[in-house]
């Protein structure tokens, strides 16, 4: 008997995506070769399975929430700049009239900076640690945390350092990076202790370091 | 926001419109994205998570990157790729390395944002149905997230190799062997159950 037909091929054919001898090479193969029919029967019913599942409506309180924090922020970016170009366009203003309309752009603008201002207020109370602390203080049931110049929010009982982005290494606590990193910033030590691990930037990278609760 | 029925976003021009009209403050034109991808959104996120509740927060995040960024929005690829592409790489940074355990959905007909079962079928049907979903539902997280990714484009969200490939910005190849290998696993995840 010839050898096994590879997981890849058997996927391509459930999906169509073989051409027609390459299927029928498949279909003769499985009729002989019981592994390879055992196989396909289990694909077939993960994707059975998959393909079955409902999908699901999204809450009605999803709208709700999307819309109040939208509410909070700036107007869309081109709004200011058609505002000034409409300005700009203008042959003969009449002097009163520009400065009333610089006046309300102005005054514009910075209820949308002062909005914003109460909203990050509002959304993160970041205890201010003094720079280069030996240690993290406890946090409380809040979310911020800033440490060393750093500040880290708390989700799903995790510390990530604001500003970063798909992580570039991923490191368990026990690996010897990990235990550097851990003996160059002590602070690292408490934020590990109390999460699931911590995502933080360093020279550049976003290194995820899980804790051994997250073993 | 009202969420009104439900149309399709036809066209690249439909869309540059819709960009230009958010560009411009018209906040229907936001209300019009979220009416058309917020199923999308919180599915994709629901399957990359395995709890509801976290499905909830991150399609609020996801969106609220999209607010932020539509206006931005070139048209390089379709709006519904830049989409699925914002949602999978937010879904990537907060989830991270996090093994969530599946919050067990019971069946895939009941709990809170499902949508009705197909009363056609027999409770015998339904039944089996909810019971095979479920356990594909829990052994989902199993899998590594890189051929998750991949499955649940294909499987669920109906994506073209292509779409996927262009999604994740990878090859139609590594597309090819992440849906085989995330199926495999799956399979070999539900064998074990069955042991």
């Amino acid at each position: 008997m010839s050898s096994h037909i590879p997981v890849e091929r058997l996927s391509s054919y459930l999906d169509s995506e073989l051409s027609e001898a390459e299927a029928s090479a498949v279909e003769r193969h499985v009729r002989q070769c019981a592994t390879c029919r055992s196989d396909l029967q289990g694909l077939r019913r993960v994707v059975g399975g998959l393909r079955s599942m409902e999908r699901a409506a999204p809450p009605p309180v999803l709208a709700q929430e999307v819309a109040r924090r939208i509410a909070l922020e700036r107007p869309p970016q081109g709004l200011v700049e058609r505002l000034e170009s409409q300005l700009g366009r203008r042959a003969r203003i009449d002097s009163g009239l520009a400065v009333g309309f610089a006046l309300v752009l102005a005054l514009a603008v910075i209820f949308y900076l002062f909005a914003d201002a109460v909203d990050r207020r509002q959304r993160s109370e970041v205890p201010i640690v003094v720079p280069g602390a030996s240690s993290a203080p406890a946090a409380d049931a809040g979310e911020v945390l800033e440490v060393a110049g750093r500040v880290f929010h708390r989700r799903d009982g995790w510390w990530t350092q604001d500003g970063s982005a798909a992580p570039s290494r991923i490191l368990n606590w026990r690996d010897p990076a990990a235990q550097e990193l851990r003996l160059t910033w002590p602070w690292l030590e408490d934020l590990l202790a109390d999460s699931g691990g911590v995502v933080l930037l360093h020279d550049g990278e976003t290194i995820v370091i899980e804790s051994a609760s997250a073993d | 926001m009202v969420v009104g029925p439900i149309r399709a976003l036809a066209g690249a021009d439909e869309e540059r419109s819709l960009v230009e009209r958010h560009r411009y403050g018209d906040p229907g034109a936001f209300e019009e994205v979220y009416t058309q991808y917020s199923g999308m959104v919180y599915n994709l996120a629901l399957r990359m998570s395995g709890s509801p509740d976290r499905a909830q927060d991150l399609s609020q995040e996801v969106f609220l990157r999209i607010y932020r960024s539509l206006a931005r929005f070139r048209g390089h690829s379709s709006l519904k790729t830049w989409i699925y592409r914002i949602c999978l790489n937010h879904c990537r940074s907060r989830l991270g390395r996090k093994r969530p355990w599946i919050e067990p959905l019971a069946s895939e007909g009941a709990g809170p944002g499902a949508e009705p079962v197909d009363a056609g079928r027999g409770p015998e049907d339904l039944a089996m149905a909810d019971e095979a979903a479920r356990r594909i539902a829990a052994a989902l997280p199993r899998i590594h997230r890189v051929f998750r990714e991949s499955v649940i484009l294909r499987d669920l969200e109906g994506l073209s190799y292509q779409e996927i490939a262009t999604v994740l910005g990878v090859r139609i190849g590594t597309v090819r062997s992440r849906i085989a290998r995330g199926r495999d696993q799956l399979r070999r995840v539900l064998e074990e159950e069955e042991r």
